[in-house]
């Protein structure tokens, strides 16, 4: 390899780091990092500063926290429940494919009703209710799709109503009544949850938002 | 004396593992000095949750922050409850627990179980005293873990830390010292008055497996819907109230292991702000807000 090609290499492996931390790797750039991390400590190195710069991003890492080596180890041995997203993406994939498919055999006569959701205009400003039926796919035998991991609790899914959050645009708000909104539901949260776990931890939070 | 091979006994030990089931991992522990099961040391620690009264110091930790507080607990003798910061300039947080809800009970240990795994890795020591550590780790990604040190003698939990289904850790509560007090003849809390409460005109019709819908009320002076969803441990607070127009953007913002949502909803011309907060995953929060759904014959005086 010249040199000239070098700094190339380390720029596409730089980016490969980087999505990995993103969990955007593909399995091929997947296999190029492991090798490459076996022979090259200052990949290893870029690797820990990718975490570092991730976790303060997030500000969510408790990386230091003390569970106690047998807490530790107790939670290296136990199984981690695999996220629906991850475990089930190539059934996903392959199900999604299938029911591209099955949505062409059913045939034509079904396209208005998608055509009606996809395309029917927000009543802008009041978010006007759509009122299209719904018309239920009917998946042929032997299609199966993953399960999904919730339950209904209700037979009055036929009412209609909209979720609309994507269609909503604020451009200005006043932060102050926002974080007011925010507290006060967390104030009520507190209510409902202070018979829980630990009955002074919901009071914890609740301060800790208030600052 | 060696009866077997270290390999043999590695490989019944794995196998005994994975026939038994997740549970017999904490028989694979060394016995302890308590016979408690795990699940008997979890009843404890929610009994011991109203019965003590106790005063002293914990450390706080979240989101890349530290807060240190100087708690009393006298819901037994007073009916307080109080958290006083003790790093930062804030005021005293008092809460008062003074009637208890009519026909409250225990946490449902049968759905717990089945919901989360059970584990006791060992003892510890906590603020200078003996603990029971107790690890419960959720068996799907719809809600979090929690990893707690027990006191050993009056089941008080000394140490909370809250684990992503991933097993990341979220937060930390612990205390650094506690003194506990006798409370001569300890009565439960009077029952709540028995109000007459509307049912919140929304429902949740999906909810994440084992998750179900603690309270329903609709408050009438602010024309706001609340429910309560739960799984017994994990508790997400929902409320639905009808805007003229949305004031603020449909954020997400997550504090520690506290998630919040909100999210507009449309149904007959008007538009509703749902606000969800709870300790569980924002997918499972997510889920939620998708399966609100107006409550048939009770939402009209609403419109």
């Amino acid at each position: 390899m010249s040199q000239k090609e070098q700094p190339n290499l380390r720029a596409n492996l730089n980016e490969s780091l980087s999505a990995l931390v993103d969990g955007e790797d593909s399995e091929w750039e997947l296999k190029r990092l492991i090798a490459e991390f076996d022979r090259d400590e200052s990949l290893r190195e870029e690797w820990h500063l990718h975490h570092l710069t991730s976790a303060s991003l997030n500000k969510s890492s408790l990386a230091g926290v003390d569970l106690s080596a047998r807490i530790s180890s107790a939670l290296d041995t136990e199984s981690r429940p695999v996220h629906f997203g991850s475990f089930f993406k190539p059934f996903t994939q392959v199900a999604v494919a299938a029911s591209v498919a099955v949505l062409a055999l059913v045939g034509i006569q079904q396209l208005p009703f998608y055509t009606q959701v996809d395309e029917a205009p927000v009543a802008s400003p009041a978010f006007a209710e759509q009122t299209s039926s719904f018309q239920p796919v009917v998946i042929p035998d032997g299609f199966e799709l993953p399960a999904i991991q919730a339950q209904t609790v209700s037979s009055t899914n036929a009412v209609q109503v909209n979720h609309v959050s994507e269609s909503v645009d604020v451009p200005s708000f006043d932060k102050a009544e926002l974080d007011k909104h925010i507290q006060d539901a967390i104030s009520t949260h507190v209510e409902n949850t202070s018979e829980s776990l630990n009955s002074v931890l919901p009071l914890a939070r609740q301060i800790s938002v208030g600052e | 004396m060696r009866l077997l091979p270290r390999s043999a006994c590695l490989l019944l030990c794995v196998g005994v593992t994975l026939v038994s089931g997740p549970l017999s991992f904490a028989q694979a522990i060394p016995e302890l000095d308590s016979p408690l099961e795990p699940q008997e040391v979890f009843l404890k620690m929610i009994q011991a949750n109203t019965n003590l009264a106790y005063s002293g110091s914990l450390a706080f930790e979240r989101a890349g922050q530290l807060a240190t507080y100087r708690v009393e607990n006298q819901v037994k003798v007073s009916g307080n409850q109080s958290l006083e910061p003790l790093n930062r300039a804030l005021p005293i947080q008092t809460h008062s627990l003074l009637c208890a809800e009519q026909g409250a009970s225990g946490p449902d240990l049968e759905n717990l179980s089945n919901l989360y795994n059970f584990y006791r890795p060992g003892d510890t020591v906590v603020a200078g005293r003996a603990a029971i550590e107790l690890l419960m780790l959720p068996v799907d990604a719809n809600r979090y873990g929690y990893a707690l040190s027990v006191d050993a003698e009056n089941y008080l939990p000394l140490r909370t830390v809250v684990l992503t289904p991933q097993r990341a850790p979220l937060e930390r509560y612990e205390f650094v010292n506690i003194e506990f007090f006798d409370v001569p003849n300890p009565e439960a809390p009077p029952e709540c008055a028995d109000s007459e409460e509307q049912p919140a005109h929304w429902l949740a019709s999906r909810l994440p497996d084992g998750f179900y819908i603690g309270s329903s009320v609709y408050e009438t002076e602010t024309d706001i819907s609340q429910l309560v969803v739960t799984d017994s441990l994990a508790t997400v607070s929902i409320s639905i109230e009808p805007v003229a127009s949305p004031k603020f953007p449909p954020v997400t913002t997550q504090l520690g292991a506290t998630n919040i949502l909100l999210s507009y909803l449309s149904f007959q011309q008007q538009i509703y702000l749902a606000t969800l907060v709870g300790e569980v995953p924002l997918e499972s929060l997510e889920l939620i807000a998708r399966g609100l759904i107006p409550n048939q014959g009770l939402n009209q005086s609403t419109n």
